[in-house]
């Protein structure tokens, strides 16, 4: 019954996370900041989940199984944040300009003057330049 | 007395479980880009992924965790492959960004002035969006017909492709100026030197630049590495 | 490489792919070890992934500390990401740092960025393989102390991994440079 009632409270915790996610998702200003919330508790969320299970299966398949899940888990969140947030980077309509500071934009500007001073260099060769 | 304790926990969890659900629909329903949608979505997937443990945790039955492990994947590939739909379309020339707009809706530019300056500096947007963001009442025509009726392939999109070197990683690689969202030239890593050839929304990931990076191993570490 | 090091490395990717096999099976039996041997092969030929460079060096000790570290920022940072969610201020600006690795390698340099976006807090926008510069978006993000923490955070996750797992040449980078964040706290950015 012990076990229960552990497992239990950290369902509930599973839950408060996801809320938060989720509260997260509607208050937060601007894309990237969504997905901060989004993809973090995420990840909290599912490893109490999974030792709520463990706990109460302390059997090795399922531990394997679960810990097979994490590790997905672990892996894959980062790999699509990250394209996630570098497509709503890139793409200027999706971002707000939102941001105290922005060093990418910084280097951005840089190797695009770098890129436009030796495009002029070269004269007119092959016009990569249509606006 | 701990069965109540129990009961009550449990009634608990789920109702905070489903109106997390139930706000992410929310967003899924406002969510001024597809971006939006596509990450409240993953908030309801991984609800459904702990609502799911919770029922395998207390009502006695493991043989449901091979679903989790499905439902993760299905996570990861949709937003991934959302992802790269949006970065692909959005560096197209105007009139062709099929994915992006096509969600949209005329509410959306309402969105304060700051994403309307950002538009117009980017040949994405296109004439028509410019005519009607400051404004906002005015649907853009494929919103009004309830339909995205955009051309969806490869003829709506003026081709690019014999500007794009192919190679990735060279200086030479991205498009400055007729690239809208300003990937730096330093930058090899970005595949969306791939991605600006304009061929369409469908033509599948080019993935020749990730043969050549060397990659971490396959997730099947275990946390090992960790 | 040589020959030998990329057979090493591919029978060391097929060991994990058929212990992933056996672990999704359940039971350790001679017919899941022979089908998983024969998938892992498969999947190895077919979706060829270039071989990684390792260091060939692993500090267990270090490894751990790192683990530990880990899960304890996991839980503090959840909690605070959390927190913000709930409080009524929500969350302010946020900023796009830049950090200048000290690490040349590609492995590092992944595990760096995959930490850096799971502890809640910055996830990772762009980087730039070739100056070994990884870009980050940080949450609340809006004054100059922040975005000074939040680069010594990613500072620090690299000298844990370089010190777990990281070549000799990293190790040196990271005695030559202990603290690269010297110069920028000197003077305003």
């Amino acid at each position: 019954m012990i076990l229960d009632i552990i497992s239990a409270v950290l369902i509930l915790l599973g839950g408060v996370l996801s809320l938060a996610a989720a509260l997260g998702l509607l208050r937060f200003g601007d894309l990237l900041s969504r997905m901060h919330a989004s993809a973090k508790p995420q990840i909290l969320g599912l490893l109490t989940v999974a030792v709520a299970i463990a706990i109460q299966y302390p059997a090795w398949s399922t531990v394997t199984t679960l810990a097979i899940v994490i590790s997905f888990q672990l892996v894959t969140i980062p790999v699509a944040t990250h394209m996630v947030g570098r497509a709503g980077y890139r793409t200027k309509h999706l971002r707000r300009s939102m941001l105290y500071r922005d060093e990418l934009a910084e280097a951005v500007d840089r190797a695009e003057a770098r890129e436009a001073a030796w495009e002029r260099r070269r004269g007119s060769g092959t016009d990569h330049n249509d606006g | 007395m701990s069965q109540i304790v129990l009961d009550t926990l449990i009634v608990a969890a789920s109702v905070l479980l489903a109106i997390s659900v139930i706000i992410a629909l929310y967003r899924i329903v406002r969510g001024p880009s597809i971006l939006d949608r596509m990450i409240a979505t993953d908030v309801v997937l991984a609800s459904i992924m702990c609502g799911l443990g919770g029922f395998m945790a207390l009502s006695g039955r493991t043989d449901l965790l091979p679903v989790l492990i499905v439902l993760a994947m299905l996570g990861f590939v949709g937003s991934v492959s959302v992802s790269r739909y949006v970065s692909k379309s959005d560096s197209m020339t105007p009139g062709a960004e099929v994915g992006s707009l096509s969600d949209f809706s005329s509410s959306d530019w309402h969105m304060p002035k700051e994403s309307a300056d950002d538009a117009e500096g980017h040949s994405d947007t296109g004439a028509r969006q410019q005519a009607q963001s400051p404004v906002g009442e005015e649907w853009p025509d494929d919103v009004a017909r309830g339909i995205s009726d955009v051309a969806d392939g490869p003829d709506a999109i003026t081709v690019q492709e014999d500007e794009e070197p192919v190679t990735v990683g060279l200086d030479q690689g991205t498009d400055p100026s007729s690239d809208p969202s300003a990937e730096p030239s330093v930058d090899p890593d970005s595949d969306a030197e791939g991605e600006v050839m304009g061929t369409g929304p469908d033509s599948g990931p080019e993935d020749s630049d990730d043969g050549e990076r060397t990659g971490p191993e396959p997730d099947d570490d275990e946390g090992g590495r960790r | 490489m040589t020959k030998r090091r990329s057979f090493v490395q591919q029978l060391v990717l097929v060991f994990f792919l058929v212990l992933l096999w056996v672990m999704l099976w359940d039971a350790v039996s001679l017919m899941h070890i022979i089908t998983g041997i024969i998938l892992a092969f498969l999947v190895t030929r077919v979706f060829y992934l270039p071989p990684v460079v390792l260091s060939g060096r692993f500090n267990i000790i270090h490894a751990l500390s790192y683990g530990l570290w880990f899960l304890y920022s996991l839980i503090i940072a959840s909690v605070e990401v959390a927190w913000y969610a709930f409080r009524p201020r929500a969350v302010g600006a946020g900023s796009v740092i830049a950090c200048d690795l000290r690490t040349s390698s590609d492995l590092l340099m992944t595990l760096v960025a995959d930490t850096a976006s799971l502890i809640p807090g910055s996830i990772i926008v762009d980087s730039d393989r070739a100056l070994g510069v990884l870009y980050l978006h940080v949450l609340d993000c809006d004054s100059e102390e922040k975005v000074l923490a939040a680069k010594e955070l990613v500072y620090h996750i690299e000298e844990l991994l370089i010190k777990a797992l990281g070549s000799h040449r990293d190790l040196a980078a990271l005695k030559v440079t202990p603290d690269p964040m010297a110069d920028e706290r000197g003077g305003a950015r």
